[in-house]
């Protein structure tokens, strides 16, 4: 436990340091590479540790974002605290709704529902534009957290931007928290869920209970990326909600090798860098190489990146079905 | 009178709607029930089609050929986009990831999709295509002083023809009956002497065209733009899964189905228009997980 916190204490200093340091463009990428990674931690609990492949992680992350927008929209809440909490309740609580439902079907039912929900999202979002802003969006203004310290801005010290403050601190508490899930009996019992169903139901777990919680926790996790992306963002749009983005967070758990929660934080960076310069640089292809990349991945090194340094380092093959 | 009326738009709009929705869903179904693999980038096929459509019918018409071979376009068009699809994607991509973990194939069907996107944008460009001449040459069909598009009535004609044709070929012919078996049971098939890794390029080849010929019927109708199948895609999510996992049969009435919910949801409650297709079948999927018609055969 003294050594969890440790490390995550190191991850912190790393990155307010790096803070110091980087511009604020880098900055802006960074955090949200660590929402990115917030969302595909939730995903390494639910894929790697629970074996269902969700689909649907972008409408999580699209109603924390939306639940503040909308809240200062209409109900003229000011205080970014008041806001996260909210947003990352309203979150927390439909993904346990709809873990009830979902967590009865296994595999690809399993992904269907969660893009079926994803997709009711989005198509809210989309047509009922005269609440939600249709595909133009919503714009969020920058909110002050605890009365002093806005959400957007450079308050702080040297070049540190507050909202990057503010997303690597709260990235460090659920990196903390989520090394006791996942040491906790519920990690070990989704495990064995995921090896023997059977067995695991007769040493008396319960894999509906198991699972709702499992894929509850997952969504918390996007709700409080979601709610943070609105706050850094300062506009949010449908989009978010739509099936590819959920595609691109099941990517990056996979690029992580989906056991990984430092795994799936390094593939976030990389994959958001790498994103963003092909954009740069190839306008309008840069999917093009993002595919290419994920189909090499998956034909020539099937375990990720932390699978391929296990590869070099033991030169096993793994992670075949036959 | 006017009840008359609007009956018969009803009746037109979901026959026309569920057409589209069947010509992709029974090819996806197809590739779901005989490669086991769930394609994701089935829809960016149907956008081939109908980007490749333009070409075509843009070519004829700068040839000086009358407006009415535009339709001969159209079809050579599909067929060719899905042959060269079917036997490029397949034996190139798909059959390396037959003996994965089903997240592994789906993440490559997606990389796939993100690949041929791109591609569609390098060959013709990001701005957006419209051919319109097809479309318009039919002119209008009078309906109860209603003037409904007579394209829409052919579309929905060579629409069923096509899905006749193929469950004529799937039931009645040789090759049709061994993909169906190989479907059911691939280890017996292969225990019989079917070459079973060509009837999968087979399948596919067969589910590639029915979406290109989907895209190619749609394309006059629309304005096609870059990333504009990613919808089609989950819509036909929502129909195989109401229709049953490879379910061929189940796919088409499951289409009638969701054309038909959505026809009624955008005259009574348009904001739902497309949210409704997805509440089926969330619906479905938690009701009967197989699929609605697995229990009658």
């Amino acid at each position: 436990m003294v050594k969890t916190a440790y490390k995550c204490l190191i991850i912190y200093a790393c990155l307010l340091l790096f803070g110091f340091i980087a511009t604020r463009h880098i900055q802006h990428l960074l955090s949200l590479s660590l929402l990115y990674s917030l969302v595909a931690i939730g995903l390494v609990i639910l894929i790697g540790y629970g074996g269902l492949v969700s689909f649907g992680q972008g409408a999580f992350y699209a109603i924390g974002a939306y639940s503040v927008g909308l809240l200062l929209k209409y109900y003229g809440f000011q205080n970014a605290e008041i806001l996260l909490v909210l947003g990352v309740l309203i979150t927390t609580l439909i993904s346990f709704l709809i873990g009830l439902l979902a967590a009865r079907t296994r595999k690809l039912a399993f992904a269907m529902i969660t893009v079926a929900f994803s997709m009711i999202i989005y198509t809210l979002l989309v047509k009922f534009y005269h609440i939600t802003g249709g595909t133009d969006g919503l714009r969020i203004p920058a909110v002050k957290l605890f009365g002093i310290l806005p959400v957007r801005g450079r308050d702080l010290f040297m070049s540190m931007s507050n909202e990057y403050f503010i997303i690597i601190t709260i990235f460090t508490i659920i990196l903390y928290i989520t090394e006791h899930v996942i040491n906790s009996p519920l990690s070990y019992a989704l495990r064995a869920v995921k090896d023997a169903e059977l067995k695991a139901v007769s040493l008396g777990i319960s894999p509906t209970r198991v699972y709702i919680l499992a894929f509850t926790y997952a969504g918390f996790l996007a709700g409080i990326a979601g709610t943070l992306y609105a706050f850094l963002n300062a506009h949010i749009d449908p989009l978010i909600a739509f099936w590819t983005t959920s595609g691109e967070f099941v990517f990056i758990t996979i690029l992580g090798g989906i056991t990984s929660i430092y795994g799936v934080f390094l593939a976030s960076i990389l994959y958001l860098f790498l994103k963003t310069y092909l954009i740069v640089y190839t306008a309008y292809y840069w999917q093009f190489v993002i595919g290419f990349v994920i189909l090499l991945l998956i034909l020539l090194a099937p375990k990720g990146l932390s699978g391929i340094i296990f590869k070099v380092y033991i030169g096993r093959k793994v992670f075949r079905k036959s | 009178m006017l009840e008359i009326t609007l009956l018969i738009i009803i009746f037109l709009n979901t026959l026309i709607y569920s057409v589209i929705l069947a010509l992709i869903s029974v090819g996806l179904n197809m590739v779901l029930g005989v490669l086991k693999i769930l394609n994701l980038s089935h829809g960016v096929l149907l956008a081939i089609g109908a980007y490749l459509s333009v070409t075509f019918v843009r070519s004829f018409l700068s040839f000086g050929l009358p407006i009415y071979t535009t339709y001969i376009a159209l079809g050579l068009a599909g067929i060719i986009a899905g042959i060269f699809m079917g036997f490029t994607v397949e034996p190139i991509i798909l059959r390396r990831i037959y003996e994965r973990v089903e997240i592994q194939q789906l993440l490559a069907t997606f990389a796939l999709m993100l690949i041929l996107e791109d591609v569609i944008k390098f060959i013709w460009g990001p701005q957006s295509w419209m051919i319109t001449e097809p479309y318009l040459y039919l002119g209008n069909l009078n309906i109860g002083g209603i003037s409904y598009p007579l394209y829409y009535v052919f579309l929905m004609v060579v629409g069923y023809v096509i899905l006749l044709i193929t469950y004529i070929f799937l039931n009645a012919t040789k090759i049709g009956r061994i993909i169906r078996s190989t479907a059911f049971d691939r280890e017996i098939s292969l225990a019989l002497g079917v070459d079973v890794k060509r009837v999968y390029t087979y399948a596919f080849t067969i589910g590639a065209t029915l979406a290109t010929l989907g895209g190619a019927l749609i394309a006059p109708t629309i304005s096609l733009h870059p990333g504009f199948s990613s919808e089609y895609i989950v819509l036909s999510f929502a129909v195989v899964v109401v229709g049953g996992l490879g379910d061929i049969k189940g796919a088409f009435i499951a289409s009638l189905i969701m054309a038909l919910a959505r026809t009624i949801t955008v005259m009574v409650f348009p904001e739902l228009e497309l949210a409704i297709i997805f509440i089926i079948m969330l619906l479905v999927l938690q009701l009967r997980p197989e699929g609605l018609f697995k229990g009658g055969r």
